[in-house]
């Protein structure tokens, strides 16, 4: 009858040290992670001896272990605080004197955090906010007429550079309708 | 990173700072302003509207700031 190994003799210090209750010591699992992960030996390297190259991985380990967590929480952070986005349509601009010549793509961004909506057109630097996806539609369209208004009364030679592009923009997508009285 | 906070008052000082003239939002809550340069409307800058000056802007509205502010590099 063969009993199991109660200790292992340390090749440094010459003591028995006890082993871990299934068979396996300290040193005989670092080697086990060497040799999973396929690590350099540390108890190869220069000035490791055969007790310590282990203990130096398994610290190595620990490090990157804690690393990536704190990692982890940062992308977490990151990627609440992120916006969703989409892009829909809108057709009308909700003014009777108003016509919209062609849709218009407008980009949304949904807070998660802040139960917030940004409706955006990007090219006319333009947004429009609200509690839902209609509201903040609505705040955009809003603005977009506000600017179109602004930009039409104002002489062409008045504008700068960005301010004549938005009107070019404007009078391609935007038609103004007379009403009878 | 913390996000630094802003009230109405301190974005109150860059319509000062920047003279910037009042612009028409007959319909959009927030107030417009625009910054001329050499007699040109060149940039439109878009405020918040709260009242008393004491409230904290939410940062989202402060992010848009920079993004109609980077226009100037196009427009001079």
């Amino acid at each position: 009858m063969t009993t199991k190994p109660m200790g292992f003799r340390c090749d440094g210090c010459d003591r028995v040290r006890r082993a871990k209750p299934h068979g396996l010591t300290r040193d005989d699992y670092a080697l086990l992670i060497i040799v999973r992960f396929d690590l350099p030996d540390p108890t190869r390297a220069k000035g490791g001896g055969m007790m310590n190259g282990p203990l130096v991985t398994i610290a190595a380990l620990s490090a990157t272990v804690e690393s990536l967590v704190n990692q982890t929480d940062l992308l977490r952070t990151e990627a609440r605080m992120r916006p969703v986005k989409w892009t829909t349509q809108i057709y009308d601009l909700g003014d009777d004197a108003y016509t919209l010549r062609e849709p218009v793509l407008v980009l949304i961004e949904e807070y998660p955090e802040e139960v917030n909506i940004v409706a955006r057109l990007p090219e006319l630097e333009l947004f429009g906010e609200g509690k839902t996806v209609s509201e903040a539609l609505l705040a955009l369209k809003h603005s977009m007429l506000d600017l179109y208004d602004e930009l039409v009364a104002e002489d062409i030679g008045a504008l700068g550079y960005l301010p004549q592009s938005w009107l070019r923009i404007l009078n391609r997508l935007i038609s103004k309708i007379e009403l009878s009285q | 990173m913390k996000w630094r906070n802003f009230s109405h008052k301190d974005s109150l000082k860059v319509i000062g700072k920047l003279s910037l003239e009042p612009g028409q939002a007959k319909r959009s809550p927030h107030p417009i302003y625009w910054y001329y340069l050499d007699g040109k409307k060149q940039l439109r800058v878009t405020m918040p509207n709260q009242h008393g000056g004491g409230g904290v802007i939410e940062h989202r509205f402060y992010q848009e700031h920079p993004g109609q502010s980077k226009a100037h590099d196009q427009a001079t």
